[in-house]
């Protein structure tokens, strides 16, 4: 059982799972391209109805947990055995390479030997320990935890998320807020450059307690645990419209995606036949419409198909002709948003985070510090000569190779520093 | 003529067999009768599918086909690189001889199935006679391929990953000569639709603020994603990654364990022969980053004569309608394709009107809706998109996705089509939304 229970943990924490974990999603996605034209979605929905394809996913996440485990423990019994605790493991599934000799060490001679490379010495008993450099185990830990957090935010994202479309209108109660309690009171778009963006969008929501909250466009604000994703603006103007067949008339806010200048929307007035389609004039000068509130709007009218009228309409003015009155005297901001409840996000950012961090630190290490390691070990009935480096690998191996040269001539080499005598 | 059109693909063949035997020199009769007759046998079997399915989907089974053994490729070379960079650079395990012969022999068969299949999709529509020649010339120059082998310098040796790159490029090579077979297009045209799909699913997914809140510098390079350029250079990346990771994966081997030989002369002869080796293993690599560079060049140049007539500019007359006669002094019942050029209030559009060989006339914007309006050219049984180099059968003009062309509305009569030049107008500047160029001319 317990043998068992070691092996499924070794496969789990095998290197081969997340490359087959994304080889068969890659396989799927071609397999989805020949029959579907929205390959990607379809992967997604896929993978968020079909459990066992959700659980291959999640062999990505197990797998990079198991593996930092596994590096962990490597690294501790890598690092007890370079102290010189040589009762429980053998070095040699801990270097990249073992020479086995024979014959005792002459241990002094090595250190100063080695020290004149620039190695930093252990001597503990009867063994010696070189190295020199920072190891890139943070860096390797942080890539697996990076890996991790973006797949589980995948996973959770795929499978969870749950998005509501909403519209945000001033004046209104925000959408969601229990009884009606939270009123927008007003929403605000200007400019602001920054970095990526170059707009602000502030939606400024009053609370039953008279507490005020701010939703801005990122990092996005979260409301009773749904994150407020503004989309789109529109205008909810005040429509009066009255006909030749329409005496009575009609007067209602209606709410009109038309913005930015040159796109279209229509308002039905129900029960008529009449529709109206609406665009937002493009200022020749000026301020932005929507953030100015002087706006003018272009219309048509049309009854069932056929356009009967179409002009336009300053805001707060009145249009007159053929026998049909519009007017709209006032008119109130909308933003189409999305309210979305994923727990996915975070971790996916956390991933990215962890990524950065994992290659600040890999890449001058890397580059300029690497870890080299040399164990010479003296046990009852063998020396081990042991040998690993992360970078620089080739004047490490050859620093290597003369100390062994050097224990071979029974310690009496001359010394060489890179190749001239010393 | 048959015959120059094959030349490359047998080439390619013999190219192929020549890898065989220097991946296997123990066995080359076994191996020439195994590759003469899978080679038969593909050119028969190609033929028998050409024959029995209606040409597309005899071309799509062995476009598949192809397809399949490039994805094998990138399996392998997946695998190679992750065995040489997990185990600190471990090289390839010592294969016995027997295991020699079966990875030959494996690998032979596919290989000569596939490339009959494809020497006689490139000859189709032919009768048996230079079908019965092609399988004559496969086999003698399987033959000759052996003979020829036997001079390559004794150095340059093969690992199976090297053979199977150099067996799917020289595959792909000969694919590529042959339109309705060619997959780097499709591939480029796969590659640029998901990353848009991946840009705008991250864009969902991560809750990033729409085109509207960015600044217009930093949206004009997210606007790169977007392009064909990304399509074209990704799948370059992916056409040739294979290769490089194969090559990557026979340079990163780990130089042999020194550290038991005490004489260093001894040491630097053993590491110098080595690594003299690896580099003659990296040959075949570079063999097959070449092919595959002629197949991508095959692909976007195609030596294909179209169809492609200029344009011929249209009268609106004052209720709006364009009028065109079906016959006169052209014919639009000829099956061709014709052009026309619609100018109006300073808005252009192009459309093109063919007879489907059901002998219905169609009506098509000369642009689809995914692609810049590069246009269409005529082939045999199809139209092909300037721009991504898809196939559209006769059969499926004028219906509406993918890369087919825009359909558009008409009414047909006695003498002639009339047609809305408002829709014409609309329609292409709803759809045809990658470009503001228009192309006046034919190709």
């Amino acid at each position: 059982m317990r043998r068992s229970l070691a092996r499924l943990l070794l496969l789990f924490a095998s290197r081969a799972v997340t490359p087959l974990a994304m080889l068969f999603f890659l396989l799927l996605y071609i397999g989805i391209a020949f029959f579907s034209a929205e390959p990607l979605t379809t992967l997604i929905s896929i993978t968020r109805d079909y459990v066992p394809v959700a659980l291959v996913l999640a062999l990505i996440p197990v797998n990079c947990a198991f593996r930092l485990l596994m590096e962990l423990r490597t690294s501790v019994r890598r690092r007890a055995v370079m102290k010189g605790e040589t009762a429980k493991s053998s070095p040699e599934d801990l270097f990249a390479e073992t020479v086995r000799l024979s014959g005792t060490l002459p241990l002094a001679a090595l250190k100063e030997r080695l020290e004149s490379f620039g190695y930093r010495i252990r001597l503990t008993g009867s063994s010696l320990a070189a190295c020199r450099g920072i190891s890139l185990l943070p860096a390797r830990l942080l890539f697996l935890v990076a890996i991790g957090c973006l797949f589980t935010g995948i996973l959770v994202s795929t499978t969870t998320r749950s998005s509501r479309k909403v519209a945000v209108i001033e004046g209104e109660p925000f959408p969601l807020s229990p009884e009606g309690h939270d009123l927008v009171e007003r929403i605000t778009f200007a400019d602001r450059r920054g970095l990526f963006l170059e707009k602000t969008l502030s939606i400024e929501v009053a609370g039953k307690d008279g507490k005020k909250r701010v939703f801005g466009i990122y990092p996005p604000a979260l409301y009773h645990g749904f994150f407020v994703y503004p989309r789109y603006l529109g205008i909810a103007p005040l429509i009066r419209f009255t006909a030749p067949d329409l005496p009575a008339g009609f007067e209602s806010y209606v709410i009109l995606m038309i913005y930015p200048p040159g796109k279209e929307d229509s308002a039905e007035i129900p029960g008529t036949g009449y529709r109206i389609v609406f665009s937002m004039a493009k200022p020749d000068v000026g301020d932005d419409p929507f953030r100015s509130g002087r706006m003018t709007l272009l219309f048509r009218i049309l009854q069932g198909d056929k356009p009967v009228t179409s002009g336009t309409l300053a805001m707060g003015g009145e249009f007159n002709g053929n026998g049909y009155r519009l007017s709209s005297p006032e008119f109130r901001r909308v933003v189409t948003t999305d309210l979305v409840r994923d727990h996915g996000v975070i971790p996916i950012w956390a991933g990215a985070l962890f990524f950065s961090a994992a290659l600040l630190f890999w890449l001058p290490v890397r580059l300029f510090f690497p870890r080299r390691e040399i164990l010479f070990m003296e046990t009852a009935d063998v020396v081990y000569a042991c040998s690993r480096a992360e970078g620089g690998r080739i004047m490490h191996d050859g620093i290597f190779l003369e100390a062994l040269d050097f224990l071979d001539a029974g310690g009496k080499i001359a010394l060489t520093c890179h190749g001239k005598t010393c | 003529m048959s015959a120059l059109k094959l030349i490359p693909l047998l080439l390619a063949w013999c190219g192929i067999v020549a890898a065989l035997a220097r991946y296997c020199p123990a066995r080359r009769t076994l191996l020439m009768i195994s590759c003469a007759s899978s080679f038969a046998g593909g050119a028969a079997g190609g033929n028998l599918l050409l024959t029995i399915f209606n040409g597309e989907i005899a071309y799509s089974v062995v476009k598949a086909l192809a397809g399949a053994c490039f994805l094998c490729l990138w399996v392998v070379a997946l695998a190679a690189f992750y065995r040489v960079t997990g185990s600190g650079g471990q090289g390839t395990p010592v294969e016995h001889e027997k295991a020699y012969v079966f990875t030959a022999t494996a690998l032979a068969l596919p290989a000569g199935l596939l490339a009959g299949a494809i020497c006689v999709c490139r000859l189709a529509p032919q009768g048996v006679a230079p079908l019965f020649v092609l399988g004559v010339a496969g086999i003698l120059l399987t033959a000759v391929a052996i003979g020829i082998e036997r001079f390559v310098p004794a150095d340059i040796t093969m690992t199976g990953e090297a053979l199977l790159v150099l067996i799917v490029s020289l595959l792909l090579f000969a694919s590529s000569f042959t339109l309705q077979l060619d997959l780097f297009s499709p591939l480029s045209m796969k590659v640029m639709k998901f990353i848009h799909d991946f840009v705008h699913q991250f864009f969902e997914s991560m809750l990033v603020p729409d085109h509207l809140f960015f600044r217009r510098d930093v949206w004009e390079y997210i606007g790169y994603l977007f392009g064909s350029g990304v399509g074209f250079w990704g799948g370059l990346l992916i056409w040739f990654a294979p290769v490089i990771l194969i090559g990557a994966a026979i340079r990163l081997e780990r130089l042999p364990s020194v550290s038991h030989i005490r004489q260093g002369a001894q040491r630097r002869k053993l590491l110098a022969a080595f690594i003299g080796e690896r580099r003659c293993r990296l040959i075949a690599p570079c063999m097959a980053v070449l092919i595959l560079g002629a197949a991508v060049y095959n692909s976007l140049f195609p030596r294909v004569e179209y169809w492609d007539p200029k344009p011929v500019a249209v009268v609106v007359n004052a209720s709006g309608a364009i009028l065109i006669p079906k016959k006169g002094e052209i014919n639009l019942e000829d099956g061709k394709l014709h052009k026309y050029l619609l100018k109006q209030g300073g808005r252009e559009a192009r459309f093109m009107i063919l007879s489907t060989p059901d002998g219905r006339l169609m009506v098509t914007l000369d642009a689809c809706a995914i692609c810049k309006p590069e246009g269409y050219g005529q082939a045999e049984g199809a139209v092909i998109c300037y721009y991504c180099k898809t196939l559209i059968p006769l059969e499926t003009v004028g219906k509406p996705g993918g890369c087919n062309p825009v359909p558009v509305p008409l009414k047909v009569g006695a003498d002639g089509v009339t047609l809305d030049a408002m829709t014409i107008l609309n329609r292409w500047s709803e759809t045809v939304t990658g470009s503001s160029r228009i192309k006046g001319g034919g190709k």
